[in-house]
């Protein structure tokens, strides 16, 4: 019981969202999925703004993207067929690690990107696609890229929707946890492009590691060029130099930069069809 | 706040706090199958269903939930006769202390619902988030199968 909240609001636009968090900006806080926020201490709100109730989920496959409402849950992102179809089947794969089938029902896919936990798969997931996210505040409405994230969301703003680019690259994603249904201790995801065995093109995430996933620009570039025996051969020195892993309550530092090297090469020779 | 919320197909004047979650007015309503029990969306007994997705009541404000259907595992069996599934746990010895059985059925009644004829991995993939203590799930799943059999004839 959140004893502090006085009032619950169920908008139904963006617009009537923000316009009900100005009226009070300190004490008011967005409901979606309730996963992450129904868990937390709420004292120093008496606003809930729920933009889930009354808010369309949607997924719109068109020409160069698909389009995904914020409120869409992470359910409904796993199943649907256009995503998977394109994405061969990516969505279905990788979104089943998460939770459990009750928190993917709940929990929604901008709801995720904001609640920008260290754990987050979700994060690390779309950062190995191209995406964008729409934020809207009472001043603007803008996309950005979900790696700007940080920079570009402040405090009133809304996650509106969420866009995913079609490209025709190779994913691949690993994470390691206690238990099935356990949060990850460490995820990796791998984006390849290969010219001739020659790597064109390249993404590298990691995320929990303990905060939330990010791209490694640095061992992106240094991979970016290479042939694809060499990057592997290489690939564990540049985790030592360029991983930022710590420890955390469940897992040493030491611990993280092994898994770091083993999931990132394994993940580049899975995705080159490389057997050793 | 007071309010309706529509449980297993009635609808109930529900008075509660906007900041109280789900779990707690249902029980206080007197559906006490839900239960509370870990209330950080990890174990499952206080499973629900909402417009027939199984939800976690302990993590869902109950101002969330006007508006929609609630299903609580009351709702299962129907003029004193068991539902197939609540029968198929029973001669497959799916439950012990019981604890777990409201959330574990509600999860099951929606998953045949979404796949009449689930495979073992799919069961065990639908199901993780209803844990139990007492049975090693073995029985519980193989209840499943079975009343996917009674459910799908
Ligand atoms: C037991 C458990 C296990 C989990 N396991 C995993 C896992 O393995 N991997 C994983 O990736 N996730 C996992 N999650 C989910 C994750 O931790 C978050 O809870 C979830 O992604 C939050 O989504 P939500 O829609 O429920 O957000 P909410 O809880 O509703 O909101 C979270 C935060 O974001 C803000 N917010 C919500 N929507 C918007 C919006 N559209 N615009 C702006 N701000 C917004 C809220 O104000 C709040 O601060 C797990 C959750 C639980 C409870
Ligand atoms: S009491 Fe809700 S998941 Fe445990
Ligand atoms: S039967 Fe006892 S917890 Fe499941």
């Amino acid at each position: 019981m959140h004893y502090s909240i006085n009032n619950f609001y169920k908008p139904h636009t963006t617009d009537e969202a923000i316009s009900i968090f100005e009226k009070n900006p300190d004490k008011s806080v967005f409901l979606s999925g309730g996963t992450n926020l129904a868990k937390n201490n709420l004292s120093r709100y008496d606003t809930i703004i729920d933009i889930k109730s009354n808010f369309k989920s949607s997924i719109v496959n068109s020409e160069n993207f698909f389009e995904i409402s914020a409120c869409t849950s992470l359910q409904e992102v796993l199943e649907n067929v256009d995503l998977n179809d394109y994405f061969d089947g990516f969505f279905k794969k990788y979104f089943q690690m998460i939770g459990s089938w009750q928190i993917r029902n709940m929990a929604t896919l901008g709801g995720s990107i904001a609640s920008r936990v260290g754990w987050s798969d979700v994060i690390s997931l779309l950062l190995l696609l191209r995406t964008e996210v729409k934020i809207v505040n009472k001043n603007e409405k803008k996309w950005i890229k979900l790696e700007d994230l940080n920079k570009g969301m402040k405090k009133g703003h809304i996650i509106e929707k969420i866009r995913i680019m079609k490209n025709g690259s190779k994913y691949g994603y690993k994470r390691f946890s206690r238990t099935e249904f356990d949060i990850g201790l460490l995820n990796c995801g791998v984006t390849l492009k290969l010219d001739d065995n020659k790597i064109k093109d390249i993404k590298v995430v990691f995320g929990s590691v303990p905060v939330a996933g990010k791209r490694y620009t640095e061992i992106e570039n240094a991979l970016r060029g290479e042939e694809i025996y060499e990057a592997i051969e290489i690939s564990p020195e540049l985790v030592n130099e360029m991983f930022d892993g710590k420890a955390s309550p469940f897992i040493s530092r030491e611990y993280r930069f092994e898994l770091a090297k083993v999931f990132l090469s394994e993940l580049l020779m899975e995705l080159a069809g490389v057997k050793l | 706040m007071k309010t309706i919320l529509n449980i297993n197909g009635k609808d109930y004047t529900a008075e509660f706090s906007e900041g109280e979650k789900l779990d707690k007015i249902l029980r206080r309503l007197g559906f006490l199958s839900v239960k509370h029990s870990c209330n950080s969306m990890d174990c499952g007994t206080c499973t629900v269903l909402i417009d027939g997705k199984p939800v976690l009541s302990c993590g869902t404000f109950a101002a969330s939930a006007t508006g929609k259907k609630i299903e609580t595992v009351e709702s299962l069996s129907k003029n004193e006769k068991l539902h197939p599934l609540q029968e198929a746990l029973l001669e497959e010895n799916g439950a012990q202390c019981g604890f777990c059985i409201p959330g574990f059925e509600l999860t099951a009644k929606a998953l045949l619902e979404k796949i009449p004829h689930p495979n073992e991995e799919e069961i065990r993939s639908y199901m993780k988030g209803n844990l139990c203590r007492c049975t090693g799930y073995e029985r519980q799943h193989q209840a499943i199968m079975k009343a996917s059999k009674k459910t799908g004839e």
